[in-house]
């Protein structure tokens, strides 16, 4: 059993970091602003879950602490909520600011 | 009224939570759980008297209801996530960006920013502007027909607000 919840822990951890990974790989990659803003506000979100969810089932696992897990729990609502936020302000500031929007065949930016 | 004794209830969980100091018999922690109980019944009064909560629409339905709902948006989360990844990884980079307009039909703040946050997680699509006059949404998307999964999100958030129309 403690082997079983162990690999779930690590599972979770390397398919986070996997993401968090994607994440900056696509900020480099993607040609412009609002194609960037995809990696950034999207596989960062899910990384950052699957870090917590990791840490919630170690936390549990080894019996620490209900309170630890708790403020885990909220991190993740917090995560869920303020990222996609984030996320959309950057956008529109850029958006009425006038930048416009890298379409296909243009050089990269 | 009911509304702002929840919001004190949900302030006080939130700071136990955090604090975890909850020891009435250590002089210090019973000074820390006074601080919390006058903190959480400020922050009520000064959102009672701005009126934050009356144009939230039934947020109490909204809170219940949003549960199945989250899980299917964590499913959702998933999807878009591989998606984006194998466009990330893909050597010929497989983008050809636009941006689209998407009408909406809610009536409550709060089940609008429920719906652009999902359009923002969901499979390549990013809310860029809320256009609250002409009620519909900027949507930024990475490919075209990223918007055909945004009709059933959102009679899914309709269904969770319960008062707007649905598309």
């Amino acid at each position: 059993m403690q082997l079983v919840l162990d690999i779930i822990v690590w599972l979770l951890l390397g398919l986070g970091s996997f993401f968090s990974i994607t994440a900056a790989v696509g900020v480099l990659r993607f040609p412009d602003f609002y194609t960037r803003l995809h990696p950034a506000g999207k596989n960062d979100t899910l990384g950052v879950l699957l870090f917590c969810t990791g840490m919630l089932v170690d936390c549990l696992r080894y019996d620490y602490s209900y309170l630890i897990a708790g403020r885990l729990v909220l991190m993740i609502l917090f995560m869920l909520m303020a990222s996609p936020i984030a996320c959309h302000a950057i956008t529109q500031a850029a958006y009425l600011d006038g930048l416009k929007p890298w379409q296909k065949g243009d050089p990269r930016r | 009224m009911l509304r702002h004794l929840i919001l004190f209830a949900v302030l006080l969980g939130f700071w136990a939570v955090l604090s975890g100091q909850l020891d009435w018999t250590d002089s210090h922690q019973r000074y820390l759980m006074i601080c919390g109980v006058v903190s959480c019944a400020l922050a009520t009064l000064l959102s009672w008297r701005v009126g934050f909560l009356e144009k939230e629409g039934n947020f109490i339905r909204i809170a219940v209801r949003q549960v199945p709902y989250l899980f299917w948006l964590l499913w959702q989360i998933v999807v878009s996530n591989w998606d984006v990844a194998r466009r990330v990884w893909s050597p010929r980079l497989d983008v050809n960006p636009s941006m689209v307009r998407t009408p909406y039909n809610l009536k409550s703040e709060l089940a609008v920013a429920i719906y652009a946050n999902s359009i923002t997680l969901t499979p390549g699509t990013v809310t860029v502007l809320i256009d609250p006059e002409k009620r519909e949404f900027l949507v930024h998307q990475l490919s075209a027909g990223g918007e055909a999964g945004l009709k059933p999100m959102h009679n899914k958030v309709a269904h969770v607000e319960g008062e707007g129309g649905e598309l």
